[in-house]
């Protein structure tokens, strides 16, 4: 993240990824998917291992497609859209805290411990929940 | 705080975007603005009356709650 030219000083602005990062984060986001829901009809005699190597690949891509998607610049970036941004992060780090402790408590209550995948899928739905949040607010303005 | 940001606009005849495009922001802010949703900057409300050539206190006014 880079300090951004001509920023009031009041405000630390994030220096966002160029407009276009969310279309490239989309695409690689829905490859990601495709790919994931392909690989099922496809790789049926690949070895399980492989398998999951692709798996991981698809799920990480997707995490990366979405982080694009959610930290590139809006097509019109302005200070309203800044304190948008600034609140969602808030509120998705208040759903992380609360998440965080209500995850432990969940996994003792099913006997299960927390795999790869899990920590992979909880990022995900962070990043989710930051676009949601966004957009919900940008909305409601 | 309460603004009178549609009325100077209408004395001035300037659309929504016209507006935003002088003072490099989105309609939307505009927009959010006039329906008291979002309370500008200091520097975007002295923006704002720099258009309208006037004071920042006589587009925008305390109420009893701020």
């Amino acid at each position: 993240m880079l300090y951004m030219k001509n920023a009031p000083k009041n405000q630390f602005w994030l220096g966002l990824l160029p407009n276009y990062f969310k279309k490239i984060g989309l695409v690689i986001s829905i490859a990601a998917i495709i790919a994931q829901i392909s690989l099922v009809y496809i790789s049926q005699n690949e070895p399980l291992s492989q398998k999951e190597i692709i798996k991981t690949i698809c799920s990480s891509l997707f995490t990366v497609g979405l982080f694009f998607f959610a930290f590139s610049k809006e097509k019109f970036e302005d200070e309203m859209h800044y304190f948008i941004r600034m609140r969602s992060m808030a509120l998705t780090l208040l759903f992380v805290i609360i998440t965080g402790i209500l995850s432990p408590i969940l996994y003792l209550a099913f006997n299960e411990t927390p795999t790869i995948r899990e920590t992979q899928g909880f990022a995900t739905t962070v990043i989710l929940q930051y676009i949601a949040t966004f957009y919900i607010q940008k909305m409601m303005k | 705080m309460k603004n009178s940001l549609k009325v100077e606009r209408a004395k001035l005849n300037i659309t929504q975007q016209e507006l935003a495009d002088k003072i490099n922001v989105s309609r939307q802010t505009i927009n959010s603005i006039e329906a008291d949703r979002y309370v500008p900057s200091t520097i975007l409300a002295l923006k704002i009356s720099n258009v309208f050539n006037t004071t920042v206190n006589s587009i925008f006014k305390l109420e009893a709650e701020d």
